[in-house]
């Protein structure tokens, strides 16, 4: 893993289990989407889940679960949760 | 306001996953229809309910969508109806259906459809989830923000929906006041378009001038209008669209702060996706339940199967013996009955294989498959969602295709479209098992599998194989610069509601019926006016031959094996026969001839007409018996070689034929129909009879 100087990253980045807070999306037809679909800024952000072959990111958003491809994943901007002990 | 029909239209909208289809059939029971949109190809379903002054209010389901700016088909109809001047088009009211535990997401489109002008009834779904989450919602104070009429709903019990049926019978009925003003997005812009379309509405005329090209009930002038001002005023489409969503979600956020109350909440459990989406474990489940429910299909309908087949048989014998010996009724006993036949049989596999998908889909597992399988489908051009319609086409490509309209990406569509005929579907299951039994004996085994089982499976994959490369040909062909989009909500897992899967099943066994049956219908009588008539006095004369031989050779005379005699000369005189012959020399490399020829001409209708036109040209008479069957065509002698006619390279040929060959002109009509173009099904019949045709005679090649 490459160490990010700043605790900012995308959706795709994320390993299973980490936890962020979405940032901002692009401004495209599919940051639209995502925000329509209540991918708001601010909200909680959880990968769950990768599927096999590259196949799209199982990610928890709020109360809500989304299934996005990894590059629509990358449309959305996160910041790290300061991390807390387990 | 008398207006002339006592009935109010009521639209019912929210997002998918919203529960509006529980709620649908809740309200409208059986009483529901599915037609069409003008122009396109989405089903337009609408109910009847009445009211307790005996008032029918007629329910349009529209599609469910998050937002009223679409991405896909089915969502321009939500904006095109709601959007329509037209009073004969469009909605009296709107009942907005909402998840109550998701109330912030689902308030989105709601504010969109506020500022749309339309007296609303919000209904909110799930009142259970939201007790099992913990959560409570104050319903008076989200009727008082909203400034609409709000109820917890249960689709399930019905429980809340007589204050919808109470709303109705209300005479008067006010708007809700607008959620934002639109003028604020662009003022200048709106303005004008206001006086264009001649509405005073800012919300209408910022969407018109969005979505001028989609909105049908437009003039071309207005159009081209809108579109003027949109480039005069470097009106800037898509960021509109994130201002406008973006300060809706600025009043919606608070707001729902402020009457939902998730202190207690108990997040759900997802220990059951744990497995479920697990890239190993996930996969072998599906694979699994894949094996299962193809087997459970097969099984269980074999019963009804027979049963059908046996009544229909009974009601033909029936009939023929109390009809007069003339034309007509022939046309009845060998045209209508089997062609009726041809379609009752595949009821029970439709259902069946429908009753365990929507099964399926219901729960919520559906969409756990599709992000399973997004991967291998994109590499071959198709999207996780066509696996649905793939899995469909083992019992019927036609309501298959159907339901491909899910799917955004143009591309991904018809590429979907295009090979899910290639799956081996019902139809081509009787074909399968007369032939397998010539290549391969019924008591050989590997292991603990039977050889003919394993060949009927081997047969399976071979059209899910060819379905897959034929999508990555596709995939390097087809250019489009349109994105594609996956961006799937994974619902939570529930219970289903065995109301909605009924009405599911009852639905597609219907299309079946009225978009295949009607064709399988019409091509059997006219393939039984082919087989009956000859040109001139060819049929009489083969007949008159046929008795001649038989009273010279026979005494006293076989009667049974005389009428078969003459009913196989006859075919062979036929207009069928005739135009077997004449494709003979073109199927002889593939190792057929042109009795096998006959058969295929008549499979056009349904695949498993083979099975009947074989046992006619090969005068095994009536009975539909495949053991009398194969003995008669194991007997067969192929005049050229001396050998038997049916050696395992004939047979094999054949398979591979009816593997991949487009035979099917149901099929043809529906690709047709939507892809709105004869291009399409055209490309897809002659491609796949030349895929077939290919490897037929390949097969025929290697093995003989």
């Amino acid at each position: 893993m490459s160490a990010a100087p700043s605790s900012c990253k995308k959706a795709c980045e994320l390993v299973c289990g980490e936890c962020a807070i979405i940032e901002r999306l692009e401004r495209t037809l599919l940051g639209l989407k995502l925000l329509e679909m209540g991918c708001l800024p601010g909200k909680d952000i959880e990968l769950m889940r990768t599927a096999p072959m590259g196949g799209p990111l199982y990610l928890k958003v709020g109360a809500q679960s989304l299934a996005l491809r990894p590059e629509e994943a990358e449309g959305i901007e996160v910041r790290m949760k300061i991390a807390t002990d387990k | 306001m008398s207006k002339t029909r006592n009935v109010i239209k009521l639209a019912l909208v929210g997002n998918p996953n919203a529960g509006k289809s529980s709620v649908f059939n809740r309200l409208t029971g059986l009483h529901q229809k599915t037609g069409n949109y003008a122009g396109v190809t989405v089903d337009k379903k609408t109910g009847i309910f009445e009211l307790t002054n005996g008032q029918n209010v007629e329910l349009l389901d529209l599609p469910g969508t998050y937002s009223i700016h679409p991405t896909t088909l089915d969502e321009q109809i939500v904006l095109q109806t709601l959007t329509n001047p037209d009073p004969a088009a469009r909605p009296d009211a709107i009942f907005y259906v909402a998840d109550a535990t998701n109330l912030e997401r689902h308030f989105l489109l709601l504010s969109q459809i506020i500022d749309l002008d339309y007296p609303i009834f919000v209904g909110l779904t799930m009142p259970d989830l939201l007790k099992e989450k913990n959560m409570t919602i104050d319903v008076a104070a989200i009727s008082r923000l909203l400034h609409t009429p709000v109820a917890l709903i249960n689709g399930r019990t019905g429980d809340g929906l007589d204050s919808l049926k109470q709303w109705l019978l209300e005479k008067e009925r006010p708007n809700a006041p607008a959620w934002l003003d639109a003028h604020v997005f662009h003022r200048d812009a709106i303005e004008e378009a206001k006086q264009i379309i001649r509405n005073k509405n800012p919300f209408i005329a910022l969407l018109s001038l969005q979505h001028a090209t989609i909105l049908p009930w437009m003039s071309p002038k207005q159009r081209a209008d809108l579109q003027k001002i949109a480039t005069a005023t470097s009106f800037q489409k898509l960021n509109m669209q994130v201002e406008e969503t973006m300060s809706r979600f600025d009043k919606i956020v608070p707001l729902v702060q402020k009457v939902e109350n998730r202190t207690n909440e108990i997040t759900q459990k997802t220990d059951i996706d744990r497995v479920l989406t697990h890239p190993f474990w996930g996969l072998v489940i599906f694979i699994g339940l894949l094996y299962g429910i193809f087997q459970a299909t097969f099984v269980l309908a074999s019963y009804p199967m027979d049963i059908i087949e046996s009544v229909l048989g009974m009601i033909s014998t029936y009939i023929g013996h109390i009809l007069p010996d003339i034309w007509w009724s022939k046309l009845i006993t060998e045209g209508l009955l089997p062609g009726l036949s041809g379609i009752l049989v595949f009821i029970p596999q439709i259902a069946i294989l429908f009753f365990l998908i929507s099964l399926l889909e219901e729960v919520g597992y559906m969409a756990r498959a599709v992000f399973l399988c997004d991967s291998v489908m994109r590499r071959f051009g198709l999207s996780g969602r066509s696996m649905v319609s793939l899995f469909s086409g083992m019992a019927c490509a036609v309501p298959a295709i159907m339901a491909t309209r899910t799917i955004s990406n143009w591309k991904e569509r018809l590429t979907t479209i295009l090979v899910t005929p290639f799956i081996s579907c019902s139809a081509r299951i009787p074909v399968y098992t007369v032939l397998i039994a010539f290549v391969v004996p019924a008591d050989k085994k590997f292991g603990i599998f039977g050889a003919q089982g394993l060949l009927m499976l081997g047969l399976y994959w071979l059209g899910a194989i060819m379905a897959l490369l034929a999508a990555w040909v596709l995939k390097k062909i087809l250019r489009t610069r349109e994105v594609s989009f996956l961006t799937m909500e994974l619902p939570p897992y529930k219970m289903p509601h065995w109301k909605n899967i009924a009405i599911t099943v009852y639905d597609k066994v219907k299309t079946f019926v009225m978009e295949a049956g009607k064709i399988i219908l019409i091509i059997s009588l006219l393939l039984w006016v082919l087989a009956s008539y000859g040109p001139s006095q060819r049929m009489e004369k083969a007949e008159s031959s046929v008795r001649t031989v038989h009273s010279i050779q026979q005494n006293p005379i076989d009667s049974t094996k005389l009428t078969q005699d003459i009913a196989a000369a006859r075919l062979e005189n036929s207009y069928m026969g005739i135009m077997g012959k004449t494709i003979e020399p073109v199927i002889k490399p593939l190792g057929f001839d042109w009795k096998i020829g006959i058969a295929l001409i008549a499979s056009f209708a349904a695949r498993e007409v083979f099975v009947g036109t074989m046992a006619t040209i090969y005068s095994v008479g009536e009975s539909d018996d495949n053991s009398t069957l194969h003995e008669r065509l194991a007997s067969e002698i192929n005049p050229d070689t001396g050998k038997p006619r049916f050696t395992i390279a004939v047979a094999a040929s054949l398979l591979v034929f009816y593997a991949f060959a487009m035979q099917c002109i149901s099929t043809l009509a529906i690709v047709r129909r939507e892809t709105k173009t004869y291009k399409w099904a055209a490309l897809q019949f002659v491609v796949m009879t030349a895929i077939a045709y290919l490897s037929s005679w390949a097969v025929y090649a290697w093995l003989s």
